[in-house]
């Protein structure tokens, strides 16, 4: 009896000590920080205030940032969308070629962000490739100046995100899709549910965990696009493209190097986050 | 609605996303190896000025060292976030407990912890530690994946628990048991969690932009952005293509060859 106890809290702590690193990483590398910015977002020249927080109701940088989040949601809606149409026009059992279509489809998303947002900001520049082939062709005589323009700009931020996510998303979509049942879709034939019906009454409901999934994700992308932005259009012209995150990214890192006040917008923005998250996640199970 | 026009409609829809997905892509890869006059012109055929435009990238940056500091963070981010991942994986569901679950769902919960609300924090430890301009700037805050953690535990409930029962009675010991049993039989788990660190980690810009900030240290894709900053004045399209096209080789290879075991780790995420 004595033995077995001991052997127990020998199996107790080896299994202790092979999460040790795991949960020091998690300690060190993203716990502490997250208290430390806390911390250091209510720092100012007088000492620990709100003064942080309050800025933000003045900061007309932010009150850009959040103008331009219809241009992200609708990009995302798109992303949404288009995603899961791919993988549900990729499921239907007589389509030739899917492997094909699903390998040239994820492409994009398997490139190096930076690849792929320097190819759309080589394409649209003004001696770029859309301007080099119509002047070519004599369709216009001067380049078009699309990132003076800003709805060019926001067009091709938007068209970057879609081309580059789409794929991602369809992958997530039609992995949902493989698991369903296909028993479930001929049974539903029989009573006369096909096409859009099936898809209502099937298809939707069963993916509902993915669809909060990637719809999680997707708003993460309307707050939080960084990289694309920076690298295409650096926010412009006149803060046109500029994203919360990207906002939030250049007050802390760039000329004045506002940690404290980076540290307050980025701490609202985990805020908004966790409860969209929370309200995504129980829309979810209500439907259930 | 008839079968000829939805198959149709269908096929319109593919091809189109076909050609809008494969085109940029193309281009990449023609236009390193054209002049820039005919790379904004459209040309589509392969030309000769592979050599003309990496040469031009070498004045500005030394990309064999650009590549050998990706090469190094990623293998070794790669590598210790799947040994620590896996390890705690394993043991939430091997040596299964309710202290453990727990720590399980706090893993969870900092998921939600946005990335940026970490990295401005991290950016100061990282200077305090006088870490900026060294490899482990990188590579530490990398270290762990909580959805590599999160793979691992939903793949080990398929791993047969009476062979550890079995290795044990063999007298193995623990950790042996992991590397010498665990490790064969999950192969493809591991495999799955490489692809997606590899990918994830390759392209890497924002934080290695910030703590990579010498010459000499500058990972690929900061120093691609480098180039392509000279390039909108000196307007060398080849050239920045080839940097491109550089950067995304790796991980195209990598998705093409394991292909399915992307498509798993994809699906393992949806399954849980």
């Amino acid at each position: 009896m004595k033995n077995k106890v001991s052997l127990n809290q020998r199996k107790a702590i080896v299994g202790w000590s092979f999460m040790v690193p795991a949960i020091l990483c998690l300690l060190i590398f993203t716990i502490y920080p997250f208290f430390y910015g806390l911390w250091n977002s209510f720092q100012t020249k007088s000492g620990l205030s709100f003064n942080n927080y309050a800025k933000m109701m003045r900061d007309a940088n932010l009150v850009d940032a959040i103008k331009n989040m219809w241009v992200y949601i609708v990009a995302n809606v798109v992303i949404f969308c288009n995603s899961f149409l791919m993988a549900c026009v990729l499921q239907q059992r007589d389509i030739k070629g899917k492997g094909i279509f699903r390998t040239v489809l994820f492409i994009p998303s398997s490139m190096a962000l930076i690849a792929s947002s320097l190819i759309f900001k080589l394409i649209f520049l003004d001696s770029g490739l859309v301007n080099g082939v119509g002047m070519a062709l004599g369709i216009i005589d001067t380049p078009f100046k699309f990132f003076a323009s800003k709805g060019w700009s926001r067009f091709i931020i938007g068209l970057t995100m879609v081309w580059r996510w789409s794929g991602y998303n369809m992958i997530m979509f039609s992995a949902g899709l493989a698991n369903i049942d296909q028993t479930i879709y001929e049974a539903a034939e029989l009573d006369g549910a096909v096409g859009w019906k099936a898809l209502r009454y099937i298809s939707i409901p069963l993916l509902k965990p993915i669809i909060v999934l990637v719809a999680i994700s997707c708003i993460n992308g309307c707050l939080n696009t960084m990289e694309e932005i920076m690298l295409v259009t650096s926010g412009g012209p006149a803060n046109a493209t500029i994203s919360i995150g990207y906002h939030i990214y250049d007050t802390a890192f760039k000329g004045g190097a506002y940690f404290s006040y980076g540290s307050a917008m980025s701490i609202i923005l985990m805020v908004v986050v966790v409860i969209l998250s929370l309200i995504q996640m129980k829309v979810g199970d209500k439907r259930e | 609605m008839s079968k000829k026009v939805r198959l149709g409609a269908s096929y319109l829809y593919l091809g189109f996303w076909f050609v809008f997905s494969l085109f940029p892509f193309v281009w990449m890869f023609v236009g390193a190896t054209n002049s820039s006059y005919d790379i904004v012109r459209g040309k589509l055929t392969f030309g000769n000025q592979l050599m003309e435009n990496v040469r031009w990238i070498l004045q500005y940056i030394d990309i064999w060292q650009c590549l050998g500091n990706s090469v190094i963070i990623t293998a070794s981010i790669v590598l210790l976030c799947l040994l620590f991942s896996s390890i705690a994986g394993y043991a939430l569901e091997i040596y299964h407990s309710k202290g453990k679950d727990r720590v399980f769902i706090a893993f969870l919960c900092c998921m939600l912890i946005p990335g940026l609300t970490t990295m401005i924090p991290q950016y100061k430890m990282m200077a305090d530690w006088g870490l900026i301009n060294n490899y482990l700037a990188c590579i530490l805050p990398a270290m762990l994946s909580i959805w590599h953690v999160f793979l691992f535990r939903q793949s080990s409930r398929n791993f047969p628990y009476d062979l550890v029962e079995a290795a044990r009675i063999d007298g193995m010991g623990e950790l042996k048991i992991f590397f010498k049993i665990y490790f064969p039989i999950m192969r493809s788990t591991f495999a799955t969690g490489f692809i997606v660190s590899f990918m994830g980690t390759w392209g890497g810009f924002m934080w290695s932009r910030l703590v990579m900030q010498k010459d000499q240290y500058k990972t690929l894709p900061v120093a691609l952005n480098y180039v392509a900053s000279i390039t909108t004045v000196a307007t060398n399209y080849g050239a920045v293509l080839v940097g491109c096209a550089i950067c995304s080789l790796p991980t195209l290879i990598l998705f093409l060859c394991m292909q399915r075991a992307f498509a798993n780790g994809v699906s393992g995420s949806v399954k849980g």
